[in-house]
């Protein structure tokens, strides 16, 4: 069948349809239609009436649209007009008001299918061309996702079976996709954490906020163990419900390698830098004992303000390894089980020390355990507590509340210092961002605290956010989830 | 009697400091940056708490807390690790040590918690 390529103006169906036949049917099916009545009118003495040229007008608007019935309409007006229209002889003389309405209602119903195929078959086109694009597309897709090598790309239906593979996924995980489609994808976990229900867990998760990300160790098809980066994605049909989930892995094998001594050698750095501040301090304190005893005041004080500044230094290098470890995306995390209430006491009473002015109180506690690193969670605290300090120099009381609910617990650390304009509010996380009051007086820190520990807490898949009136204070919070065991 | 204790550090400094900081206190002291004479000398010297950089047991694979814990004569030492990591105190734990003070520190903390385990 030739085609012609659809007219864009008039994109019909029938248009692609080869002119020939656009003519001869109409054509053929009023002669038979003719042919018919004559027959079953001689033949039988059947006075049918002409409505047997609706079949042929409706067979050639069912094939070609709105001129191919047009043209069966005007044929069959013309041969009712001469040869039926009235009862004794053939003309083109119309007799009276009756046969002029019966030929007018014939004509204008004639029309009225033709034009009324047309839109049938303009719908039919567009919804043809939508899957060939929706299939052209499809196939694209496939063709892309099944060429990436180095990401495992597959697909879950709702409960977790693997519905696509592409290459990387057989690359990185061993499996073909003939072997692997329609098993379920907790196949790839160690058996201790299929125990603790992960898989199921993770995809509970990746539903509720949209995707969720892991990195852990992955089961290849021979049994091999490889350290993978997983991001789950859930999709979402237009209505909002579950259609299933996408899930991209990576294999960091390498990576783990490159970064294993990139973290060694910043550990080393970190070892390096902070060991002769330690000597440091340690002199200068003596010292201060010493002046103390000796009651030099001149020499107290100067000891005193480089103890001031030996901190200062440590802080500072503190923060710069954090940031270069946030940076090369390695801020390692050791994850377990621990209680949150216990923490918030430890490092209260911790923070409690380093200031006589301040009370710090506790509001609130919370009793089932975080699964997280109870180091780098501690660390985020600290940082809201001395914050809390540093920025409500005039005040007294810092409350730390610990606020749990069902499937969570919120930790908010308020102080009533000076507070943090709307302005700063959106930007106080970002990594080098430091306040300036209005009378452009900086405080000291490089700006890192918060941007690391919107990190740690980010990595946690928890959220962090600060509630703040410049001149009445700030709460700062951060939320985590519990665990599903 | 004064409490005995062992100062375990690679850096010299550090050892001279710790050492001044616990004299001050009328602690007896030996300090030691070798990882093998540290053993020997635990075994001799019997301090009453041992004071170990966690570099120095940990990453360099002188594993010398496991090795304390072990041998009998030194295994009811209180070890106290001491590391610039801020993840250290878990990992400290896992070696198998008793406590755990970070670097740099306040030597009122560092004469506190030898305090404490130095009974």
């Amino acid at each position: 069948m030739k085609r012609k390529p659809p007219n864009p103006t008039w994109n019909t169906r029938a248009s692609t349809y080869p002119t020939f036949l656009r003519f001869a049917i109409p054509v053929a099916t009023v002669l038979l239609a003719f042919g018919i009545k004559l027959q079953l009118e001689s033949l039988f003495h059947l006075e049918t009436p002409y409505l047997v040229f609706f079949a042929s007008i409706m067979i050639s608007a069912w094939y070609g649209g709105f001129k191919t019935s047009l043209l069966a309409t005007v044929l069959s007006t013309v041969l009712i007009f001469y040869f039926f229209l009235h009862p004794d002889h053939n003309s083109f003389i119309i007799h009276n008001i009756k046969e002029a309405i019966e030929i007018s209602i014939f004509l204008i119903e004639g029309i009225l299918i033709s034009v009324l195929s047309q839109f049938a078959h303009n719908a039919l086109r567009k919804s043809e061309i939508k899957n060939i694009e929706l299939k052209r597309s499809r196939e694209h897709y496939k063709l892309v996702v099944d060429a990436v090598k180095d990401y495992a790309i597959y697909t879950l239906d709702p409960d977790g079976y693997i519905t696509s593979w592409n290459k990387g996924a057989k690359r990185i995980k061993g499996y073909k996709a003939k072997e692997i489609i329609g098993k379920h994808f907790s196949i790839f976990y160690p058996q201790e954490r299929i125990n603790k229900k992960d898989p199921w867990n993770v995809l509970e998760i990746a539903e509720e906020k949209g995707r969720f990300e892991d990195e852990g160790l992955r089961i290849k098809k021979d049994g091999s163990a490889f350290w993978a980066d997983v991001v789950i994605t859930s999709l979402m049909d237009d209505q909002g419900k579950l259609q299933g989930f996408s899930q991209i892995t990576r294999d960091m094998t390498k990576h783990r390698e490159l970064d294993k001594r990139k973290d060694e050698f910043i550990s080393i750095a970190s070892h390096e830098l902070k060991t002769p501040i330690t000597s440091i301090k340690v002199f200068n304190q003596i010292m201060q004992k010493l002046s103390l005893q000796r009651k030099d005041k001149e020499f107290q004080h100067y000891l005193n303000r480089m103890e001031g500044q030996i901190d200062r230094l440590n802080e500072i290098i503190t923060d710069l390894l954090d940031v270069s470890k946030i940076q090369a995306g390695k801020l390692e995390f050791k994850k377990d089980l621990f209680n949150l209430n216990d923490l918030t006491r430890e490092i209260v009473e911790d923070i409690q020390t380093t200031t006589k002015k301040h009370r710090i109180i506790i509001e609130g506690k919370s009793l089932k355990k975080i699964f997280g690193d109870k180091d780098r969670i501690g660390q985020v605290l600290t940082n809201f507590l001395t914050n809390a300090i540093k920025y409500s120099p005039s005040t007294d009381k810092i409350i730390v509340k610990i606020i749990p609910q069902k499937d969570r617990v919120t930790i908010g650390v308020q102080d009533f210092g000076i507070g943090i304009s709307k302005e700063h509010q959106e930007k106080i996380f970002e990594r080098f961002y430091r306040v300036y009051t209005e009378d452009e007086k900086t405080f000291p820190g490089l700006g890192m605290g918060l941007y690391i520990s919107s990190d740690i807490i980010e990595r946690h898949n928890g959220k962090i956010w600060v509630e703040s009136e410049k001149g009445k204070g700030s709460t700062f919070y951060f939320t985590l989830f519990y665990t599903k065991t | 009697m004064n409490k005995k204790v062992l100062i375990i550090d690679d850096d010299p400094t550090i050892l001279e400091a710790i050492k001044l900081t616990l004299e001050l206190e009328d602690y007896k002291t030996q300090t030691v940056s070798d990882c093998e004479k540290a053993i020997e000398i635990s075994k001799t010297y019997i301090p009453d708490v041992i004071l170990l950089d966690l570099l120095l047991s940990g990453n360099n694979g002188c594993s010398i807390a496991k090795e304390l814990k072990e041998e009998a004569k030194t295994k009811n030492i209180p070890i106290i690790m001491i590391s610039a990591h801020p993840s250290a105190k878990t990992m400290a734990k896992l070696a198998g040590a008793d406590d755990f003070i970070a670097k740099p520190f306040d030597i009122d903390d560092l004469l506190n918690i030898v305090k404490k385990h130095a009974k």
